[in-house]
């Protein structure tokens, strides 16, 4: 497996896309502050929801009401980051799999994408008991506080990624 | 003292000689520095597209502003320690860099702006709780935060590469 990672690392590094992004010394600055631009999105508008789903704030409204407003941003945000990120990957894929930094974000990643359909497939569909409960029950806020956690871990790795070296 | 001596001074400080020597110190207070922009960015993208009656019409403005805009000053609070932490950490990286003055010149700009904007809104609120769509004449100013948001967080991540 880890063999196969690499040489699918080594392959897409030798692609002429893969040489474009790194031989250009402004593209890659350029598509960093894109992939802030796109997380500082999805941080800010999760982090709403995820405090409402917690109870710490917009508690006078609905889940469903400030879930509707923030998630397009959210979902918005998260697109810029996935796709400037995946042009950052290419660019240095060998360096990327082998970051225990990187690693980690994208378990991280997965988990958050994990909570978010346990979430939204099963916790969500008693949603009429709680949506405009002050404090939603234990299984919302928990799931409210990994999603918040996640994402904030998330961040933090991803800054570390460039100090690993 | 010219602006070249601060430099070695703020260099020379027991602060800045700790935070260099501690490893975490700059990748730890970026993050925190991103978390934050996190909370800026997604007031202004919400705030700006409800302002231009692209998303949420049915959400008031007042309350809106009221919800989102004291949180957000508290994250300018975060972002100015924890900028100055970096500044500290790495004095001549930051102060003898061209992108960090365009980063401030835009956010003097931006912080009256935001200022003049939430004041307006605290001292007429009947008026923003009743119009769905802000007035046209309100409409560039709007499109001018925007811009500052987001040349701030294009000139804070090329302060490395210049």
């Amino acid at each position: 497996m880890r063999e196969l990672i690499q040489q699918v690392a080594e392959w897409i590094g030798s692609t002429s896309l893969a040489e474009g992004i790194a031989g250009s010394s402004y593209l890659f600055p350029n598509l960093e502050t894109i992939h802030v631009l796109g997380l500082a999105l999805v941080i800010g508008t999760i982090g709403m929801v995820d405090l409402r789903l917690l109870g710490f704030a917009s508690t006078h409204r609905t889940v469903r009401d400030v879930s509707a407003q923030m998630l397009p941003f959210a979902w918005t945000g998260f697109a810029v980051a996935l796709l400037s990120g995946l042009a950052m990957f290419i660019s240095n894929a060998t360096f990327y799999v082998d970051n225990p930094a990187f690693q980690l974000k994208m378990l991280l990643l997965v988990l958050a994408g994990i909570n978010m359909l346990v979430f939204h497939g099963r916790t969500w569909r008693s949603i009429d008991e709680w949506d405009s409960a002050p404090k939603p029950p234990t299984a919302v806020r928990l799931a409210g506080a990994v999603s918040l956690t996640c994402w904030v871990v998330i961040v933090f790795l991803g800054r570390w990624i460039g100090f690993i070296l | 003292m010219s602006y070249q001596q601060f430099i070695s001074w703020l260099d020379a400080t027991a602060l800045s000689t700790q935070f260099k020597m501690t490893a975490w110190v700059v990748p730890a207070f970026q993050s925190i520095h991103i978390l934050a922009i996190g909370v800026v960015v997604a007031v202004a993208a919400v705030l700006s597209l409800r302002l231009l009656g692209l998303s949420a019409r049915h959400v008031s403005i007042a309350s809106l502003t009221e919800r989102l805009l004291p949180p957000t000053w508290w994250a300018l609070a975060v972002l100015l320690l924890s900028g100055a932490v970096l500044i500290i950490a790495e004095p001549t990286r930051a102060l003898t860099n061209r992108f960090f003055f365009i980063k401030m010149i835009c956010l003097v700009l931006l912080v009256p702006l935001a200022r003049r904007f939430h004041r307006a809104v605290q001292s007429q609120p009947q008026r923003w709780n009743e119009v769905s769509i802000v007035s046209p004449a309100m409409r560039p100013v709007v499109v001018v935060a925007m811009l500052l948001v987001t040349a701030i967080i294009f000139c804070g991540r090329w302060i490395a590469y210049a």
